[in-house]
């Protein structure tokens, strides 16, 4: 390995005598170094799921990561929990020897909940991809506790707890981990900046899991999403996507998505072909209803798509910046042409006095109908934006693609395009999933979570 | 011997002129408004004159030089390819593959050489040199002027342009978006007989070292740190550079991090770079400059505590130097190439440290 050039020896701070540098490490002289890594994203076999945290502000794998005692993962099969497991996905690291878990069993939110909610007691850690094994006991004690496992120096991308049987619950059959810490020793240097970014992408999602509880329970709120949706994500040759059309180009060389969403592509494909050629319109929504993100479905916002930067969340869904439940049934948008002749083009180049704009396309009309039913809007957003370098005006385009029953079947926007499936439960229209594209190379879709995960 | 490091890619030389007053002049390598505005016209120049393969046989050390220069890879080093791609703008080709002739086919051979023997040299379809060997057969035309730090300027020292829809330079503003040129000649080396290349020279004169020249950057850039009670203090200082740190495209920059492994979440880092606002007239407005002028020192002082862990376990320093805008690039277009270098770094406890002497000053961060 390169060594690094340790400066201090040659320049001395003021004050500090001469010599006093002399012998002095850099990181890769001093060895392996045991480093913390964080994780934004865990699966687990299953978890607990009732109105207890319908919203998955609680009990959810990710919660074993928060490093808060007062939230835990809870897995949700029936039974003691014996033959449950969780994995910890962290930052691959090469050239890994040891890791050391530091555990927080039960719920220990409090002594009550900890006693009365079943614990691990004898667990398999397994690390990947090496499949190093380690059977441990585990004490039935509050606070944390140590396991050391060891592993010939090898790459490390996931660390696996499988329990084999619980300290029972003295209320609750439910198996409880509040808290996992993964300590990885390697000769590879550490990376703290990427680690406390990972820690805020998991610390915002669960702030996103706390607001929706919060604006939502108790409360009558009809909403067109379910409170959790399963993500997976397959990988494909991604290319960076310049203009809507060419987003929409990717997914329609998609095969299951050129089929699944045939009419809404070529329509979606229509309209960024001749973004100029759109009339202006306004919205006079009937329903102002705020969307609500959930679990595997965000709402996009300027600074998620429109930044100097953008990329797009691996981890759900996006749902349309409008932001309301009237963007996903173009019924309840109340549509109005307007006179105004500002094109798509002139409003990507404002640079000031820039606010939402909307253009329409629309269904050829039947004559003495009235107008049109809405094919399509294109919904533009501008504002400052913060970036690295400073603020910035900043632009997004997203052109929302309604079917015959006026319901959002198709969302483009810089680098992704969404597809929406639906069904209609108790005479209420719902979005059971979907299908995304992001030019960055993923393919993700999204199911009403109701599945069960397999261990690796 | 004194060691500058000047930082920026540049090939220069001569006195420290000023840039406006060599314009004013109209040198003769000097044939596009100042800011890349337009590509540079070589003129009818023969073909062996646009290609740097032309002038090997000749001059095969100095080819050569630059042939592992970043001059060599200004048109398809892979950071420039991953920016220019996501925002293909023609105004960043007038320096990255500044000839008309290179600019006719961008995917071609020619524009491939980059920053090439004839982007500086050839000027109406004739060499341009600072001077000519009684021995050559060119009929070239000398000028003083050339490969000052005015010539430098003309890719090393712009403001922002307006952009027209396409990306086309259609205006420069008043807010300066590289000053490389300007920071040099406001600093303590201005005078040197050689200008720019004092520290960028080399063997033939061609090399152009800069940022992503390991050597020059830690010649450059310095780290020491020292334990004052419960406190780590660490000192940044330009040692030797003859202009800021860092120079250049904007979106370079410099974090010092200190942390404790165990604690990432504890990390505490300064940044070194610019940062901007809109202008009225459509460039951007310096609102924040933490670059390190020529000799200036920035200390920071951080308590033990404040970086979390156990109070004996290791402090890690880096100063790592980051040439894009994001230090951890995502998506389609993120650079295959790594886009950070480390200068410096350290790893020592507390009680490792030598003792600084003087008191405690206040955190700048």
């Amino acid at each position: 390995m390169k060594s690094l050039v340790i400066l201090a020896l040659l320049a001395t701070p003021v004050g500090a005598k001469p010599d006093a540098n002399e012998g002095r490490r850099g990181p890769e002289d001093r060895g392996p170094i045991e480093r913390r890594l964080f994780s934004n994203e865990t699966e687990a076999s299953t978890f607990l799921w009732n109105d207890w945290n319908k919203f998955v502000e609680n009990y959810h794998s990710n919660y074993i990561a928060d490093d808060d005692a007062k939230t835990a993962w809870v897995e949700g099969a029936p039974g003691s929990g014996a033959g449950q497991w969780v994995r910890v996905v962290v930052t691959p690291l090469e050239q890994t020897t040891q890791v050391r878990l530091k555990i927080r069993n039960g719920y220990q939110k409090s002594s009550t909940l900890f006693k009365a909610n079943a614990r691990a007691k004898d667990v398999t850690v397994r690390l990947l991809p090496s499949k190093t094994e380690a059977k441990i006991t585990l004490t039935d004690a509050e606070g944390w506790q140590e396991v050391t496992v060891t592993q010939a120096s090898g790459p490390l991308r996931e660390v696996e707890l499988h329990v084999g049987s619980v300290y029972e619950g003295s209320k609750y059959p439910d198996l409880c981990i509040s808290d996992v810490q993964v300590f990885a020793t390697s000769k590879v240097k550490d990376n703290p900046a990427f680690e406390k970014s990972k820690r805020a992408d998991l610390k915002a999602w669960r702030a996103a899991r706390i607001a929706a509880a919060k604006a939502l329970t108790g409360k009558k709120v009809e909403l067109p999403t379910y409170p959790a949706y399963a993500i997976t994500k397959t990988e494909f040759e991604g290319t960076y996507a310049d203009s809507l059309a060419a987003v929409i180009a990717l997914a329609g060389a998609d095969q299951p998505f050129a089929k699944e969403w045939k009419d809404a592509l070529a329509t979606a494909k229509a309209v960024a072909g001749d973004l100029d050629a759109l009339p202006r319109a306004q919205l006079a929504p009937t329903n102002k209803q705020k969307l609500v993100a959930v679990d595997g479905m965000q709402i996009t916002t300027l600074g998620n798509i429109g930044g100097d930067d953008r990329y797009n969340d691996e981890s759900s869904l996006r749902l349309p910046m409008l932001g309301t439940v009237a963007a996903l049934f173009s019924d309840q948008l109340r549509v109005l042409d307007v006179k105004d002749s500002l094109k798509v083009s002139e409003f990507e180049a404002l640079t000031k006095k820039c606010k939402e704009t909307v253009w329409v396309s629309r269904a050829t009309a039947k004559e003495g109908t009235g107008p049109a039913a809405v094919r399509a809007l294109v919904v533009g957003r501008c504002g400052m934006l913060e970036g690295r370098e400073g603020s910035y005006m900043g632009h997004a385009l997203q052109i929302l693609v309604y079917d015959t029953n006026n319901r959002l079947v198709l969302l483009a926007g810089p680098g992704h395009v969404d597809g929406y499936r639906w069904t209609v439960e108790n005479g209420k229209a719902m979005i059971t999933g979907g299908r995304a594209l992001l030019d960055q190379g993923t393919i993700l879709e999204a199911t009403k979570r109701s599945d069960v995960a397999t261990a690796k | 011997m004194r060691v500058l490091a000047c930082l920026a890619l540049v090939a220069c030389g001569g006195s420290a002129a000023d840039p406006v007053a060599h314009r004013a002049r109209k040198a003769a390598w000097d044939v596009r408004p100042a800011g890349g505005t337009l590509a540079i016209d070589p003129g009818a120049a023969p073909p062996e004159l646009l290609d740097a393969q032309g002038c090997k046989p000749c001059h095969a050390a100095i080819v050569d030089e630059w042939a592992a220069s970043r001059h060599a890879l200004a048109w398809t080093n892979d950071i420039f390819q991953s920016e220019y791609s996501a925002r293909p703008q023609p105004w960043c080709v007038n320096c990255h593959a500044p000839l008309t002739t290179q600019q006719r086919d961008l995917a071609g051979p020619q524009a491939a050489q980059g920053v090439d023997c004839a982007t500086c040299h050839v000027r109406d379809g004739t060499l341009v040199s600072a001077g000519k060997a009684p021995s050559s057969p060119h009929s070239t035309v000398v000028d003083a002027t050339f490969g000052t730090p005015a010539f430098c300027a003309d890719c090393h020292q712009f403001t922002f342009p307006v952009l027209d829809p396409t990306g086309v330079a259609v205006a420069m503003t008043e807010h300066p978006m590289q000053t490389t040129v300007a920071s040099f000649e406001a600093g303590p080396y201005a005078g040197e007989r050689d200008g720019c290349l004092t520290c960028h020279g080399s063997k033939h004169g061609h090399a152009f070292a800069g940022a992503h020249d390991d050597g020059m950057l830690t010649a450059a850039v310095t780290l020491a740190a020292c334990a004052i009670g419960d406190r780590i203090r660490v000192r940044v200082t330009n040692a030797a550079a003859g202009h800021a740190v860092p120079t250049g495209d904007i979106h370079r920059h410099m974090y010092l991090r200190i942390w404790r492994s165990s604690a990432p979440e504890s990390l505490v880092q300064a940044f070194f770079g610019r940062r901007f606002e809109p202008a009225p007239d459509g460039g951007k407005r310096t609102i924040w400059d933490s670059t390190l002028a020529p000799n200036a020192v920035k200390t920071i002082d951080v308590t033990s505590t404040e970086l979390g862990g156990d109070a004996d376990e290791p402090i890690s320093l880096e100063l790592t130097y980051v040439f894009i805008v994001n230090e951890f690039p995502r998506g389609a277009h993120a650079p295959d190439a790594p886009v950070t270098k480390s200068i410096a770094s350290e790893r020592a406890t507390l009680a490792e440290l030598p003792a600084c002497e003087v008191a405690p000053v206040p955190s700048a961060r």
